[in-house]
């Protein structure tokens, strides 16, 4: 069985079950994530506690359209360790964050592929 | 025929502005027709192009929510502001609403939210939420910090109560007018009044009125 990481029934009912508005969502996303998500990294090896916890509190909403889970608990305890104890405690997180970022990529490929899947997350 | 709202969306994420610009696309009396990165774009812009809300983000750069709601209710008073944020600290909310924003909503609010404050704030002149009255409760009643500017010498009549329960229902002013078989017009002159004997500058502030001064309970 598949795992999935991230599941679209917050963007489907958004978008009122709008598949190609749904569609259009997914492209922009994947256009725009790696570069939002690169902040992160960015801002954690540059020690910047508060850009990074800013960075994280901007990726929360696309975690729940997203439909990840895990991955609105790591901004949420990105941000909060960042306040508390410094951008590089957050290693860890962040690049379970990043790791979640590009299976979710994976998977929305899928879901806008010409031919679509077979398995899709939705 | 039914007037257009017409809308402004200012947050600096693209990704943000275009997912909210594609939901709108349908919602068939509203229609985005500004869209900006920071504060400073969205005024600049509201100059040039009318509209009725802006849909504003507020962490920012150049200008962030807070200093474009000040900017917006000293150089536009009539257009209507409805704050859409991740963040949902009570203090945050309050602090909005005190500044004349007509509604806060978070960015995962449920979808239909999104179109029925638009529309709310569009007919009665706010919105709120579950989130919004628990912050201005919190801020206003709990912690006794109730609006200085309130004046407590003219007291309401009892047709500016009508009228005031009416807001805070969330009528329209003409669904008030039918309630108390009296005039748009008439309506109009108590929601003046009351502005002006509670101190309130919109009526998101009457609402805060009524409810601290246990007029309305939501």
């Amino acid at each position: 069985m598949t795992t999935h990481y991230i599941d679209l029934t917050y963007l489907e009912r958004l978008y009122k079950g709008d598949r190609s508005r749904v569609d259009q969502w997914i492209r922009i996303y994947l256009e725009e994530a790696p570069a939002t998500f690169k902040q992160l990294s960015d801002r954690m090896e540059k020690g910047d506690s508060e850009g990074l916890a800013a960075a994280a509190h901007d990726l929360r909403p696309y975690a729940h359209y997203l439909g990840a889970p895990r991955m609105l608990d790591l901004l949420i305890a990105i941000g909060q360790r960042s306040r508390t104890e410094g951008a590089v405690s957050t290693a860890e997180l962040v690049q379970e964050v990043l790791a979640l970022g590009e299976r979710a990529n994976t998977e929305l490929r899928l879901v806008i592929a010409p031919n679509g899947s077979a398995d899709k997350p939705v | 025929m039914k007037q257009v709202i017409r809308l402004a969306l200012a947050d600096d994420q693209h990704l943000f502005r275009k997912g909210m610009a594609l939901l709108l696309r349908d919602m068939a009396d509203a229609q985005v027709v500004l869209e900006c990165a920071n504060g400073e774009e969205l005024l600049a812009g509201i100059k040039h192009t009318p509209v009725d809300i802006v849909l504003l983000d507020l962490q920012m750069p150049v200008l962030d929510g807070i200093e474009t709601t000040k900017r917006i209710k000293q150089d536009f008073p009539q257009v209507k502001i409805i704050i859409l944020s991740t963040h949902d600290e009570d203090t945050m909310i309050a602090q909005l609403m005190e500044l004349g924003a007509n509604g806060y909503m978070l960015k995962t609010a449920e979808p239909d939210e999104i179109d029925t404050a638009i529309r709310s704030v569009a007919q009665s002149g706010f919105y709120l939420n579950d989130a919004v009255n628990k912050a201005m409760l919190h801020g206003l009643v709990m912690k006794k910090q109730v609006k200085p500017t309130f004046n407590e010498i003219d007291p309401l009549s009892e047709r500016e109560l009508e009228v005031l329960r009416g807001i805070c229902q969330e009528l329209t002013t003409a669904e008030i007018a039918e309630k108390m078989f009296v005039s748009p017009r008439t309506v109009d002159f108590h929601r003046n009044n009351l502005l002006l004997k509670t101190g309130a500058r919109n009526a998101a502030g009457l609402v805060v009125y009524a409810m601290t001064k246990g007029i309305y309970t939501p």
